[in-house]
């Protein structure tokens, strides 16, 4: 588990928004005392049906609505101080793009409103192009773009100041399958590069991948909210996950449960994910040459990779600190590190590995006949 | 300060890229063209008032066809950006309201220049056509709606062969290609032999034109001030009767501003435009002259600031929803 620091990015208080008509009366109440509160470096999931008050809750972080009563800071200033809108990027939900302007054209203009230079502007252009698999449709006008293909063009606008906080408003939506992984692999190396990342999604499974916290909003109130971890596993459960075994194995290793437990075990054959089976068969038909449209980078733009330390000359390494031998010092060396850890059955390995550790203490070892 | 300049030059520069590449932008000034380069012909027996029917027909279009162009642009720009997100994607980038109202509007500005420019071209060329009572200038009319013609073609061409996109390309090249015939055809005479410079052209449609491009740019300023809080058919309905009233502000509050505080309150607020319609003095043979120009140039530019000072004091309390 990552270590997290105490710094909020986001930090609400009673936070309280009401909507209203013409005539000033109140229409509708999309917040009702919300406390929230993000940590930097985590990727934090907004969860709720539509009108929950997910969207509500981004704009209001965003200083795009003023919050009617409650008190919000981003990045330790007020959601409308616009040196603080420096360091977010935000991926709106719906359609936000300019039609008539090309591709090339969307990410040019989004990188004078930050006031890069031409030729950092292009670079990052140039590797955001690239990283979202649309350099071939640069110059293509983005009224022309699939749902899909102005996803992705979006996520480069919001992505193009290398932002320390990023906003993703259902960010999938609309995407294919490889589109989608595309996406959590990103939040994953976002999150790497140490940026906090919030990610409002109806896609439950996206955001059980990747995020580290979850809040679940319904009605415009706070419902639930803590790690994913912990509001998923069941504690009182377990899962073991066994490799072929003939028929009399199977039947004594059941058998042995069945009275340990005095219950009948649940026993099925494992299934892969339709992800994983879409993914591999497409992964399969890519090495034919055959294209869909857009060309899928596996790289994140070099610009988004690099932490702090490394913009200012460190190289991207971890500090490991080796269990000490027994009778020694615990030693520390730097390695390099290796490919960065994909978001599918992150949690679930973790957790399998914990319950595989608990499990080895009640089952009874091998035989030693 | 360089980071606001840079942001108000690239918000400026797209409103202006995106709205000349909506197509009705390029329908409009290419059909006001057009109806001006074919006014001499519809209007030939009108017992030798033609170039006086001409320039009259060509500055109505002027106005009318400005206050089409800047409501539509308007709302496009600023009511459908609020509406369909662009809007909220630009203001959570570290850009200031006020930077983006004003960019909005300046843009905005920028291609109703443009449009002015081509309609004052346009309308030039069309009365040196009537020059003469009962002869048409051929050269005259030719240049000008050939002019339309070939950037029609020209955009098209680079369209099929670079993928270039057509409205904006035929909007500019319209331009430019008008502004070549204009300059070309103003060195010859009727016969096509050569000539001084303009020496066929009724110069005082120039002073007018500048004046109806000054009235657009009060009424975009409206407009924009209006998009702000209103969809598109309440800014058009409202700046439809705020044009009507303030032509007829004279007549219809003027004469009673001394006695009735609402009729003056209504002559003072409302956009009088007869200061921007010279073109009845210019019948009677009067010309506009250059004090008479910065007077009004004067209103028109502090009518615009309080306009857009309202606009922009609307547009900082507006919560971008969508």
């Amino acid at each position: 588990m990552m270590e997290k620091s105490d710094e909020l990015v986001v930090e609400a208080v009673g936070l309280t928004k009401v909507f209203r008509d013409f005539w000033h009366r109140p229409k509708v109440k999309a917040l009702t005392d919300l406390d929230l509160t993000v940590r930097e470096g985590e990727v934090f999931g907004l969860l709720g049906p539509n009108g929950s008050g997910k969207s509500t809750t981004i704009k209001l972080i965003l200083g795009l609505l003023h919050p009617t009563r409650g008190r919000l800071r981003v990045l330790q200033h007020s959601p409308r101080d616009v040196k603080t809108k420096r360091k977010i990027g935000y991926l709106p939900e719906e359609s936000y793009l300019y039609p008539y302007l090309t591709g090339q054209e969307t990410l040019e203009f989004y990188g004078k409103l930050f006031d890069l230079n031409g030729r950092e502007r292009k670079q990052r252009i140039d590797q955001l192009l690239e990283m979202i698999g649309l350099k071939h449709a640069r110059n293509r006008v983005v009224g022309e773009f699939s749902k899909g293909m102005a996803r992705r063009i979006g996520l480069a606008q919001a992505l193009i100041n290398d932002p320390e906080l990023v906003i993703l408003d259902e960010p999938t939506s609309g995407l294919d399958p490889l589109g989608t992984r595309q996406v959590k692999n990103l939040i994953v190396d976002l999150k790497k590069a140490k940026k906090t990342v919030i990610l409002s999604s109806h896609l439950l499974s996206d955001v059980e991948d990747v995020c580290d916290r979850v809040a679940i909003l319904y009605g415009g109130r706070l419902r639930i909210t803590g790690s994913v971890h912990e509001l998923l596993e069941e504690q009182n459960r377990y899962r073991v996950t066994l490799p072929e075994l003939s028929p009399d194995t199977l039947k004594s290793v059941l058998g042995m449960l069945r009275e340990a437990l005095q219950d009948e075990p649940d026993v099925d054959h494992p299934r892969v994910s339709l992800e994983k089976l879409f993914l591999e068969v497409v992964e399969k038909a890519q090495t034919t040459g055959d294209d869909s449209g857009v060309t899928h980078a596996e790289n994140v733009a070099e610009f988004l990779g690099r932490t702090q330390e490394e913009k200012s000359g460190v190289r991207l390494e971890t500090l490991v600190v080796k269990e000490p031998a027994a009778g020694s010092e615990p030693s520390t060396e730097i390695e390099e590190q290796t490919e960065p850890e994909k978001p599918s059955d992150v949690l679930d390995e973790e957790s399998r590995k914990a319950a595989d550790g608990k499990l080895k203490d009640l089952l009874p070892g091998p035989s030693d006949d | 300060m360089r980071l606001r300049a840079n942001q108000y030059i690239a918000l400026a520069g797209l409103t202006a890229l995106e709205t000349i590449r909506q197509p009705i932008c390029l329908i409009l000034t290419a059909s006001c063209i057009v109806f001006i380069g074919i006014l001499p012909v519809v209007l030939t027996h009108s017992l030798g008032e033609s170039a006086r029917l001409v320039s009259h027909s060509a500055l109505a279009f002027h106005f009318v066809g400005g206050l089409i162009l800047g409501g539509y642009a308007a709302c496009a720009s600023l009511t459908h950006e609020i509406r369909r997100g662009t809007a909220a994607a630009v203001l959570s980038k570290p850009v200031e309201r006020t930077t983006f109202f004003l960019s909005k509007f300046a843009g905005i500005a920028m291609v109703v220049v443009l449009f002015s420019v081509a309609l004052t071209l346009a309308s030039l060329l069309s009365v040196r056509t009537v020059y003469d009572p009962y002869t048409l200038d051929l050269y005259s009319q030719v240049a000008l709606l050939a002019s339309v013609a070939l950037a029609f073609a020209a955009a098209g061409l680079l369209n099929y062969t670079l993928r270039r996109p057509f409205c904006s390309n035929a909007f500019v090249l319209t331009l430019a290609f008008l502004l070549v015939a204009f300059i070309s055809v103003n060195f010859l005479d009727a016969q096509g032999k050569p000539a001084p410079f303009g020496s066929r052209l009724d110069w005082d449609l120039l002073p007018a034109n500048t004046l109806v491009g000054m009235g657009i740019l009060v009424l975009a300023g409206i407009s924009v001030g209006l998009a702000t809080r209103l969809d598109m058919v309440a800014t058009l309905t409202i700046c439809s009767i705020v044009f009507l009233l303030g032509l007829m502000s004279d007549y219809l509050f003027g004469r009673a501003a001394d006695d009735n505080l609402i009729a003056f309150i209504l002559y003072y607020a409302l956009p009088n435009w007869q200061n921007f319609w010279v073109i009845d003095a210019l019948a009677e043979e009067k010309s506009v002259s250059a004090t008479y120009l910065l007077t009004v140039g004067q209103y028109g530019l502090l009518y615009l600031a309080g306009v857009l000072c309202l606009g922009l004091l609307a547009f900082k309390k507006v919560e971008v929803r969508a």
